[in-house]
């Protein structure tokens, strides 16, 4: 008991929370609102593009031979359609950044310093990050996403079909598909979470620098194989059927990576030293 | 206890030893100021106490903690002031409010009373100082914490000349027999009448690891127009004449330590 203790107490994991949120206040402040703010001008400027577009349609509506309402639910569609595509966008790389950002403070030796010498266990720290990076990060991106579904709503009405959006295309991929994308996406933050403890600064940059070059250099080996040993021929009509019945099978890996991110992040995180050239500089 | 055994350390693209094979025991009560040339590896010797970095090879042992377990117990009784320090911009209360749960010996009177030596109100905040106001604050905080080891980096560099004498006020009242404050520096002159113990280190070992008390029993320091006759073991030429040391005779009376001769002599023999 007492050693389990030494690793993790609930006190002492309130006590660091407190801390964390004390010192770090206004850049959690600054982070939640500039996610909201990115959320929030994307609906705004869906909005005055919409209404621009619907007020315009009296003119035009005759012309295509539909009746004014089907115009403008047409309208209100793609401009909902437009929100819905480009928050997926949004919500992707904020997870990257956000997940980016996991380590940034112990970038330089003093912040280090003054991390690791905090009387907690490595695990309540790092546990305390995956909960801020992660599980706060996934919530932050979507209260934006949300605001920016209200905004849109006030604006023309046109939020009731974002959600519309989003069951269809839950609807639309089933239950495992979506999982896949969910999971797709929370890899994007692993991801950049696993990078951030490798090298704290200018994280997102390196990372995304070597994913691109691994994904590159993966699709040109892939490539080279296939073009030595497959014949090729028209295939990708049974593509679709294929990929489907491998789809709990790429749930599975994505699940594997996101947690095999994690856990080289704690792996890396519990064995850092203050100073170590390789990789923090 | 703080104890090293045969310890080594190698930074990470460095083709020789920071420390090499470096033992030492330090026991409670005591003011130990760490002096070394430049590279000798004080520093580093601070960071493998604190468990900031893991030894290549041999044992550490601070008060029977393994440093680099890094357990709550054990940090929540060390704290290390870093020569550069990382203070948020918050306020002198919400520091405090934040960090001071984790030390049980926190003592809110040890801290009003060390900023009031450095001339701080409590009232202040962190993001609105200067950069020596910023390293008295922590000073103030980390002399409240009460740890039983307490390490400081050049904790003078920075500190304006009252704030030094300050300093050394601060460090005595806080100051107990359960207690071990290693104090590295060059500025040897900051610490004068502070210390009770002295190591003096390169980084294949220690040189000179002795209380000022045997110090002061054994070496005689001085300043003289000319330089005695008999008995100097070091000299340097200072304004108006010599500064000096000699072998103690019985007959003697003791004089303070000139701890920047002692080091200079200590270096200068490779004895």
């Amino acid at each position: 008991m007492e050693k389990l203790n030494s690793k993790f107490s609930s006190k002492r994991f309130s006590d660091l929370m407190k801390a964390e949120f004390a010192v770090n206040k206004s850049n959690y402040i600054k982070l939640v609102i500039g996610v909201i703010g990115v959320f929030a001008a994307v609906a705004l400027l869906i909005s005055i593009s919409a209404i621009i577009d619907i007020n315009s349609l009296e003119h035009v509506s005759h012309l295509t031979g539909r009746s004014f309402e089907e115009a403008v639910k047409f309208k209100q569609s793609s401009h909902s359609n437009a929100y819905f595509g480009l928050s997926i966008v949004i919500l992707s790389v904020g997870l990257t950044i956000i997940g980016s950002l996991t380590f940034s403070n112990l970038a330089s030796k003093r912040q280090r310093i003054s991390a690791l010498m905090i009387p907690a266990s490595q695990i309540e720290k790092f546990i305390l990050r995956f909960i801020i990076y992660s599980i706060g990060g996934v919530i932050s991106l979507l209260i934006g996403f949300f605001i920016g579904i209200g905004i849109i709503q006030i604006a023309y009405g046109g939020g009731a079909l974002v959600i519309n959006n989003i069951t269809y295309y839950i609807e639309d991929f089933s239950i495992s598909g979506t999982t896949a994308w969910i999971l797709l996406a929370l890899s994007g933050n692993s991801l950049y979470a696993l990078g951030s403890s490798l090298w704290p600064k200018i994280s997102w940059i390196k990372t995304w620098v070597i994913i691109s070059a691994i994904e590159w250099l993966g699709a040109i080996c892939l490539f080279f194989i296939a073009s030595l040993h497959v014949v090729w021929k028209p295939f990708f009509m049974y593509l679709d059927d294929h990929i489907i019945g491998m789809i709990w099978t790429c749930i599975a890996a994505l699940a594997i990576m996101n947690i095999a991110c994690w856990v080289f992040a704690w792996v890396r995180y519990s064995k850092i030293q203050i100073i170590q050239r390789f990789m923090t500089k | 206890m703080i104890s090293l055994k045969n310890v080594s350390y190698r930074y990470v693209g460095s083709k020789s030893d920071s420390i090499a094979d470096f033992s030492m025991e330090l026991s409670s009560g005591k003011i130990v100021g760490l002096l070394g040339a430049n590279g000798a590896g004080k520093s580093t010797l601070l960071y493998l106490i604190s468990g900031l970095l893991k030894a290549k090879s041999g044992d550490v042992d601070v008060n029977g903690y393994n440093p680099w377990d890094r357990s709550p117990e054990f940090l929540s009784q060390i704290f290390l002031v870093p020569e550069e320090i990382d203070l948020p911009a918050i306020s002198l209360d919400a520091y405090v409010k934040a960090y001071s749960p984790f030390y049980p010996n926190f003592s809110e009177e040890s801290l009003k009373e060390a900023l009031f030596h450095f001339n701080l109100s409590s009232e202040i905040h962190l993001g609105a100082l200067s950069m020596g106001q910023r390293k008295k604050a922590f000073l103030a905080f980390a002399l409240a914490c009460h740890t039983p080891v307490l390490l400081m980096d050049e904790p003078t560099n920075g500190l304006d000349i009252p704030g030094k004498s300050e300093f050394r006020k601060a460090v005595v009242k806080t100051m107990n027999d359960e207690r071990t404050i290693i104090i590295s520096t060059h500025q040897v002159r900051d610490l004068d009448q502070l210390l009770d113990h002295v190591t003096i280190m390169d980084n294949k070992g220690i040189k000179l690891d002795d209380s000022i008390a045997n110090l002061q029993e054994k070496f005689v320091f001085g300043l003289a127009p000319v330089l005695p006759e008999n008995g100097v073991i070091w000299s340097e030429p200072v304004m108006g004449g010599y500064a000096f040391m000699k072998m103690r005779t019985p007959d003697q009376p003791e004089t303070e330590v000139n701890l920047e001769a002692l080091f200079n002599y200590i270096y200068s023999n490779k004895q």
